[in-house]
């Protein structure tokens, strides 16, 4: 859990307080989201290397984010590309006649290996091009943004309420599960470990923060509805002065990437 | 588990996209009617979806002193129906991926798909099944939350295997190889998934049996109200 939630804290803490937070949101999302689709669309090499090389620079150069911040964040990826990687480099069934080694069913061969180098590079590239976004802009400004796409407002409401509820909930619960550690409730010490006592537990303290979260929503909208909260919690967007350069900048990296691919793949 | 940016080729993107749409604009639809019908459920949905986040982040206790992390669609689809998680659980999907860097933006239609979509609503089918048969309700708990957990990492492996086929045995072996490798060591947590589903519902029978039964939930033995007296306790015994 406090794993969990420093990893939260920390990409949220980032955004915030990143000199990207001053530029607007769309420029950000198209930097982001450009550089996700050139990993997706580019060959393995150059291509996606390429994409994860502009994502890091972007990252800890220009937006000056901590590296082991991102080192963090990019640890859970890491091990599900690695796993799912593994799983693709063993081929099952009978051996392909150019198969490197091979053991009983099991063999890998320059398809499969190509195969799992692709998926790893892919989805570490496609990660580290949406860190692009995540380390730089906070979740509100995302909402903000998001308003001019006419979504239905209750649906924007409630992803803004819920982002902001995270945090509150977040803190009730480090404090039940400080609670019970202090009181030697995860004690693995019994029969079982204790097993039986730290599951009835672990129970316990997911349905106390259910009931205090769910009392302390209904107590907070019967608040807001008494200040005339009857429809939506708008909040002003900051004015934000288009970067012309940094539109530039990322159209030149993209299609630097798509021509130096292109030109390797020509070759 | 998710699927992690970047590793689905863009059809495939494309077309779990298309596949997870129907269900989340449905999803959307009956939040924007409950919403606009009843306001003042607005921050209970949005509790529900800081929850819903939150108790993906809880470590499991298991014998080896490892730790594994629930999905927590099975408690959302018991207690506010599937096509509301369908919605719900988008959103969450989009704040793990740009808060805890778990899943991505091109994989959330098929995130969406196997985690929002595929468990809740095989969990809630065979808990309304196990329902209709007049099974006990700690059976029906269990096997919907068991289930959705299962049933999220069978799609996510499936899904894997259509992306990465084998190189000798094709989609079937890979589906075979992606099961073996996700979706068999989840069993146990599946199962320590359902135990704790039915420890928690007992707790929330004791503590908070009035909102469950505002809900529409019919688990309270005898129909009986939850009185102060047992709330303090249980309330007391959740930081035991």
């Amino acid at each position: 859990m406090s794993a969990h939630s420093h990893h939260i804290n920390a990409l949220d803490d980032a955004a915030w307080d990143s000199p990207w937070r001053r530029r607007r949101v769309g420029e950000k999302v198209l930097c982001s989201m450009g550089l996700v689709l050139t990993a997706l669309l580019t060959p393995v090499w150059p291509g996606t290397v390429l994409v994860a090389v502009a994502a890091v620079c972007f990252i800890i150069g220009s937006a000056r984010i901590g590296p082991r911040v991102l080192a963090e964040a990019m640890t859970g990826p890491a091990i599900f590309l690695v796993l799912g990687g593994v799983s693709v480099l063993f081929s099952v069934g009978q051996s392909p006649t150019d198969a490197w080694w091979s053991l009983g069913a099991l063999s890998i061969g320059p398809t499969s290996a190509a195969q799992a180098l692709r998926l790893f590079l892919h989805g570490m590239a496609g990660t580290l091009a949406v860190m692009v976004l995540a380390t730089t802009t906070p979740m509100v400004d995302l909402l903000t943004w998001l308003r001019r796409f006419r979504i239905p407002e209750p649906l924007l409401e409630i992803a803004n309420l819920t982002y902001r509820l995270l945090f509150v909930l977040l803190d009730t619960m480090l404090t039940v599960m400080e609670a019970q550690r202090c009181r030697l409730g995860d004690n693995p010490v019994g029969p079982m470990r204790g097993l039986r006592r730290r599951w009835e537990n672990t129970a316990a303290a997911i349905g106390a923060i259910g009931v205090l979260a769910w009392e302390r929503a209904g107590r907070l909208n019967e608040g807001m509805s008494h200040r005339g909260f009857e429809t939506t919690l708008a909040t002003l967007p900051v004015r934000r002065t288009a970067s012309p350069g940094f539109i530039v900048t990322t159209v030149v990296v993209i299609a630097a990437i798509w021509a130096i691919s292109w030109g390797v793949s020509a070759l | 588990m998710h699927i992690a940016e970047g590793v689905l080729p863009p059809v495939q993107c494309a077309i779990w996209y298309a596949a997870a749409a129907p269900f989340v604009v449905h999803g959307a639809y009956r939040i924007v009617k409950e919403v606009r019908e009843r306001p003042e459920n607005k921050l209970l949905l949005a509790t529900a979806g800081a929850c819903t986040f939150l108790l993906s982040s809880i470590k499991l206790p298991s014998v080896t002193g490892s730790s594994s992390h629930p999905t927590g669609t099975g408690v959302g689809a018991i207690l506010f129906k599937p096509p509301v998680m369908a919605f719900m659980g988008l959103i969450v999907l989009i704040f793990q991926a740009l808060l805890l860097a778990h899943g991505g933006i091109t994989t959330l239609g098929a995130n969406t798909f196997s985690m929002a979509i595929a468990g809740p609503w095989i969990g809630y089918w065979v808990y309304l099944l196990t329902k209709k048969l007049h099974g006990p309700n700690a059976l029906a708990i269990f096997l919907c939350m068991a289930l959705s957990d299962l049933a999220t990492y069978c799609v996510t492996s499936l899904q894997l295997a259509f992306a990465f086929p084998d190189a000798s045995s094709g989609v079937l072996g890979a589906a075979a190889k992606f099961l073996g490798v996700f979706a068999v060591s989840q069993i146990p947590l599946a199962i320590m998934e359902g135990f704790l589903g039915i420890l928690l519902f007992r707790f929330l029978v004791k503590v908070a049996a009035p909102q469950l039964a505002g809900l529409g939930l019919d688990l309270v033995p005898g129909g009986r109200a939850a009185d102060p007296a047992s709330d303090a306790t249980a309330k007391e015994g959740s930081h035991a």
